[in-house]
């Protein structure tokens, strides 16, 4: 696998393969900090999509390529928290998690999924965006605390507490779910 | 220590919607990247244009300067002739001052009274 210094490199060149690489790489976990912050997939999703574009437009200023996937999330997680400003200003009622966009999820072939997505949701959204972040970093994309911590500015002993917090909270928050269906 | 790792994965994107993105960033970023692709390209043209041209002007000046060089010994009067010149030195004389070597007794002689003969 090209690392993401070499397809920096060539995306830097305008290497439309190189980019979509490093786009197949890392969408998985700029959606998962967008959607930490925003908790609207839809939402996440365009914001995902401006820093792409914004990333590959600064792509000369990246100094250390090797680390392009910290880089980007740094980007997503600024755009992230910026949409959440301009929706806050929006609309005074707090947001709450919406239904995928119409067409991309079909809740007859996968109703199961889809309620279990539901009840995940809800329960990701007691947690304080720092640690929504984090355990979704964690255990959906499975970064390392490491990483989490310099993504989001705190020692790694700080991510393991919050990812501990955050884990803890959501078995809370399921296991009477858990134990009705049962 | 750490409660177990939670099972998310329903959270993940399906391959449908994975698939759907990516292709909605690549048509996002294809201006961007041709504008990369021609600046590269006309970049990398110039450096192959520009190579081999400042290998010729390399090897041209340092023909021209040998050329100056050996020019400037063939041609140009030394500054001591120019002075002796001013000074108005026996024509004799001018040759071991070029030289930059003792006269000799004979040199003297030719520079003192060579001319009166």
């Amino acid at each position: 696998m090209e690392s993401d210094a070499g397809l920096v490199a060539r995306a830097r060149a305008g290497d439309e393969t190189a980019f979509e690489a490093l786009v197949r790489r890392h969408l998985g976990a700029a959606h998962a900090v967008a959607v930490g912050v925003l908790r609207d997939p839809a939402d996440a999703d365009d914001v995902c999509q401006d820093s792409f574009i914004a990333a590959l437009q600064q792509l000369d200023s990246l100094a250390e390529p090797h680390r392009f996937g910290a880089w980007l999330l740094r980007i997503v997680r600024n755009r992230a928290l910026s949409a959440l400003r301009k929706q806050r200003v929006r609309a005074a009622e707090p947001l709450e998690w919406v239904a995928d966009a119409a067409g991309e999820e079909n809740p007859g072939r996968d109703a199961e999924r889809s309620a279990l997505r539901h009840r995940l949701r809800a329960a990701l959204d007691t947690l304080p965006e720092h640690q929504r972040q984090i355990v979704l970093l964690h255990d959906l994309e499975e970064w390392k605390h490491r990483e989490i911590g310099e993504l989001l500015g705190m020692p790694e002993g700080t991510v393991r507490h919050h990812l501990f917090q955050a884990r803890r909270a959501l078995r809370t928050r399921l296991k009477p779910e858990q134990e009705k269906e049962g | 220590m750490e409660p177990e790792r939670f099972d998310l994965d329903a959270l993940s994107m399906d391959a449908d919607r994975f698939e759907s993105r990516v292709r909605a960033i690549m048509r996002a970023a294809a201006p961007e990247l041709a504008r990369r692709a021609q600046r590269d390209g006309v970049l990398v043209l110039l450096g192959q244009w520009l190579r081999p041209a400042l290998v010729a002007a390399a090897v041209i000046g340092i023909i021209a300067t040998g050329a100056l060089l050996q020019g400037v010994g063939d041609s140009t009067p030394s500054v001591s002739q120019g002075v002796a010149h001013q000074l108005g030195v026996a024509e004799p004389a001018l040759q071991w001052i070029d030289e930059e070597r003792d006269p000799t007794v004979s040199d003297l002689e030719m520079a003192l009274i060579g001319d009166r003969r």
